[in-house]
């Protein structure tokens, strides 16, 4: 059944022509367009010109907006690192199917939610006036309302839980791959818990960590609705940024350069995230 | 690993964190209840008006009818496409197969922003642009990388063995296909039509691009409605995506099996 | 006619060369095992004959009608596979059924056969389980009753036995040559466990790095190893590598190289000088202590004891020999030796007939006694 190579070829042209007309296809028309001329009001004149890009890395307040970007994407890979760690070891360590079972499927529910509904979610949870604050001033441990939404904090803390998931997912089947009998072997030879997860687990685990935290920081400097839903317009990253000159102010040939930036970014990273997987032996992304 | 008091510490922490992830999705349905124009919490009353709202809103209505249509076509194809991409990826061998595979996951990585301004500008010099088929399309690229992934997996761990069984038994390449192939493949590719239709139902950033004002999906709808208005409406129509949503994971928990993982 | 014919089969993969000059004739009736250390080829070949690789030259003949290049759902092959490979998705009833359904045997008759077959197989009532409910045993039965029920022209098995456990192994092996028997098929065996290979088949085809090292009964295979490789692989061996210094009427000398000098039996081509390995099965020697007599014409030798293992009906003695060499010897327990004591650092003789040495020449390849 191998060797009907032209059985391969069928099976492969639809997915190829609506991939290259539909994705290579408007990818390259996109790269083209970043170097055209934008003149305001719109017209867009076909040039070959590092105009747009000179335009994006040379200005402070164009750089603070990657800068934002970047940091953003810090905060939310530190936050899902320190939640999703624990998790993951947990579920990965269970001995009962249905408990890894259950605690998958509420992984998976809030990951195949629409991203607005959990924005929208967010936006509710983090008013002045909404049920965190109302938990917090109840208890005292503040005296006044956190201004949460439509600031910062508030976009990493939506974000953070948003995908949360990944990191789970991506740390879990590393640790899982983890003899456990190495676990009780260093114990056997007097290490304590702690000294165990410390010499044994947490090095071992570390190309699963690698992994999800690129992962994350990926799909960080890529979102949209959430930092544009919590963030207001406070907050100002490339992926509003993009959008902005897109579709507000119709400068495609500027929105495309930033957009191709933040492609070469993310494609780096990506094939960095690929190398750290198939240093384990595993192939793929989340 | 039985840790003694770390142990329970860890019990709570993991308990909140599944709270952490929950929150948003919890929280709306209270509001969605709530008999109060505005968003106040905790909600006042009880009523179903913002349900019923919603359903009174044409271009909500249109819009849910847009990304029906859209998700159930979307799926179909990129099921079919998928599938067979999948197949030829791992039971044939040829040369490029890596780099075939990268280009066919990689709509899955890039930015959706980039996606959207290149669908734009693409589609935007055909006659199609804020038609259903540009919609169609954009769809259909994001959607097959995650059909490719989960059938491709069903069929990496798919034990040839059995079709060598079947072939000795008498049956020929076809009827080996129909009777132990194709059955065995089958939750596979639900599980990815499932991924297909929740990825493409739930398309936002990508499908802003490509609506305008005639022509609109159900997220892109949400999300106008959130940045202009702040009645519960749209608590009312998460909680009903969140059935949605809940429902399609039951499902592919039943072609599937999370505890094998 | 030879129910199967191998002919002249070779096969390559890549650079390795897997299977070479195999030839081989198989009976209606009859069960032969291929025998082997993992790699020789016994499963490439197995593989040949049921039609899921292609050699790169020579032909498979089935009943005869040339299937070389036929595919294996056009070859009329029984198979039972090591994982047994049951349809998870099928019941007992319909897996079994599943050769009959494809040879489309009318309904009411497949149900029949398939009823008689697992009666056969003493899985009666089993008829609407699952594989998964099926414990390892049942699941082999099950494999077995699919590839008998559709009467194949030959029976081709590939290491059915290995994932039972060993009470569950040996009882299978003798149900599965009575039911051999009964049906009368021509059967090829794949197999790495010789006890198995000996105790099953009434021809044993011995392997090496794909290549046939001896075709015969398993009595022959023993008794006449042809190779050093086969003398190894079936059962122990003591083997002794040395020179021929005389050859008179009836016996020649052997001496060993820095080792004792012994008597063989004469074969018309011993020459003085000749150099060559002898191969001592350990059953064939006597260990002697004390004051027991050697019987006459035997061949002597002196040494010290090494080490003693009690294996229950057999107890293994290392003796290390004064002129060079240990040898393994194994002792029949039971009555006839009770209240021997022979134990560590004793010196004892060790004794054996001409006979029980077989010679092979550096230069030829068989062993002949």
């Amino acid at each position: 059944m191998k060797q009907r190579r032209w059985v391969a070829i069928l099976l492969l042209i639809p997915i190829l022509s609506v991939l290259l007309a539909f994705f290579v296809f408007p990818v390259s028309i996109l790269a083209r367009f970043s170097f055209y001329i934008a003149r305001p009001g719109g017209e867009m004149i076909p040039a070959w010109v590092l105009q747009n890009y000179i335009r994006f890395l040379f200005d402070w307040f164009h750089l603070g907006v990657l800068w934002n970007t970047i940091v953003l994407g810090l905060w939310v890979t530190a936050v899902c690192l320190v939640f999703g760690y624990p998790l993951a070891y947990s579920l990965a360590r269970t001995q009962s199917r249905r408990i890894r079972g259950i605690g998958i499927t509420v992984l998976l529910i809030p990951l195949m939610t629409s991203v607005v509904v959990r924005s929208y979610g967010w936006m509710i949870l983090l008013a002045s006036s909404g049920p965190i604050n109302k938990l917090l001033l109840g208890l005292g441990i503040v005296d006044r309302p956190l201004q949460l939404l439509f600031k910062p904090q508030g976009v990493v803390i939506a974000l953070a839980e948003v995908l949360l998931p990944f990191m789970v997912l991506s740390v879990m089947p590393v640790i899982q791959g983890i003899d456990p009998h190495l676990e009780e072997a260093s114990q056997s030879l007097g290490a304590g818990p702690i000294k165990t997860f410390r010499r044994i687990v947490l090095p071992l685990s570390l190309p699963g960590v690698a992994a999800g935290s690129i992962l994350v920081f990926v799909l960080t400097i890529s979102a949209f609705a959430t930092p544009r839903l919590v963030g207001g317009t406070t907050t100002q990253v490339m992926s509003i940024f993009i959008y902005d000159q897109a579709l507000s102010l119709f400068n495609w040939p500027f929105g495309g350069a930033v957009s191709i930036l933040l492609l070469l970014v993310v494609l780096l990273l990506t094939w960095l995230q690929g190398r750290v997987l198939e240093e384990r032996g595993m192939g793929g992304a989340a | 690993m039985r840790w003694r008091l770390p142990f329970t510490g860890m019990l709570i922490f993991q308990g909140l964190v599944y709270l952490y992830l929950l929150a948003p999705i919890l929280i709306v349905i209270p509001v969605s209840f709530s008999e109060a124009a505005y968003l106040v919490f905790p909600p006042r009353g009880f009523s179903l008006r913002w349900y019923a709202n919603f359903f009174s809103l044409r271009e909500l209505t249109d819009a849910l009818g847009l990304s029906a249509r859209l998700a159930v076509t979307v799926t179909v194809a990129s099921t079919t496409i998928g599938t067979m991409a999948s197949f030829a990826l791992v039971r044939y061998r040829f040369a490029g197969k890596d780099v075939l595979r990268t280009l066919f996951m990689s709509p899955m990585v890039l930015p959706g922003v980039v996606l959207g301004i290149g669908f734009l500008i693409f589609f935007s010099r055909t006659r199609l642009i804020y038609t259903f088929w540009s919609l169609f399309f954009a769809h259909l690229v994001v959607t097959l990388p995650y059909v490719i992934r989960t059938v491709s997996a069903t069929l990496q761990g798919f034990p040839r063995v059995l079709e060598e069984a079947a072939a000795s038994l008498g049956a020929s390449p076809i009827a080996v296909f129909r009777s132990v192939t194709l059955p065995l493949v089958k939750p596979g590719v639900m599980a990815g039509a499932i991924f297909a239709f929740i990825v493409s139902f739930d398309e936002l950033v990508i499908s802003i691009f490509l609506t305008g004002p005639r022509l609109s999906t159900l997220p892109v709808q949400i999300y106008n409605y959130i940045e202009f208005t702040s009645d519960p409406t749209i608590a009312a129509i998460s909680v009903i995506l969140i059935l949605l949503t809940t429902g399609a994971v039951a499902l592919l928990e039943r072609f599937v099996g999370f505890g094998r993982f | 006619m030879s129910h199967v014919i191998l002919q002249n089969v070779r096969k390559t993969f890549g650079r390795t060369l897997a299977v070479d000059n195999f030839n081989l004739k198989v009976e209606q009736g009859e069960f032969v095992a291929l025998l082997g250390p993992s790699g020789c080829g016994k499963t490439t070949t197995l593989r040949i004959v049921a039609g899921f690789e292609r050699p790169d030259a020579g032909e498979v003949v089935i009943q005869g009608k040339v299937a070389t290049d036929r595919p294996p759902y056009k070859r009329d092959v029984g198979i039972v596979f090591q994982s047994y490979a049951l349809f998870p998705h099928m019941t007992v009833l319909e897996n079994v059924a599943y050769g009959l359904r494809m040879r489309k045997v009318p309904r009411p008759e497949i149900v029949e056969r398939v009823r008689s077959v697992l009666q056969l197989v003493h899985l009666e009532g089993l008829d609407d389980r699952y594989p998964r409910q099926l414990s390892g045993g049942q699941q082999q039965r099950v494999a077995v009753a699919r590839a008998v029920v559709i009467r194949p022209s030959v029976l081709l098995f590939d290491e059915p036995l290995s994932n039972l456990d060993a009470r569950l192994r040996q009882e299978m092996r003798r149900e599965l040559r009575q039911l051999q028997r009964s049906l009368r098929i021509a059967t090829i065996f794949v197999t790495h466990d010789q006890e198995e290979a000996l105790s099953m088949a009434d021809r044993v085809v011995v392997m090496n790095a794909g290549r046939i090292e001896q075709i015969g009964t398993p009595e022959g295979i023993y008794q006449t190893p042809a190779s050093a490789f086969v003398a190894a692989f079936i059962g122990e061996c003591n083997f002794l590598h040395g020179e021929i210094t005389a050859v008179e009427d009836s016996s020649a000398v052997f001496a060993a190289q820095a080792g004792p000098a012994f008597r063989l039996p004469v074969r018309p081509d011993f020459r003085p000088g000749t150099y060559g390995t002898v191969a001592i099965r350990p059953e064939n020697l006597a260990i002697l202590s004390g004051d027991e007599s050697v019987p006459p014409g035997f061949n002597v030798v002196t040494g010290t004891v090494q080490t003693v293992t009690y294996l229950g009906p057999v107890t293994q003695y290392h003796v290390a020999l004064d002129r060079g060499y240990s040898l393994l010897i194994y002792e029949q327990g039971g009555f006839a030796r009770q209240g021997r004591r022979i134990s560590e650092g004793d010196r004892v003789r060790v004794a054996w007939p001409p006979e029980a040495g077989a010679f092979q020449g550096d230069t030829e390849r068989g062993i002949g006694a």
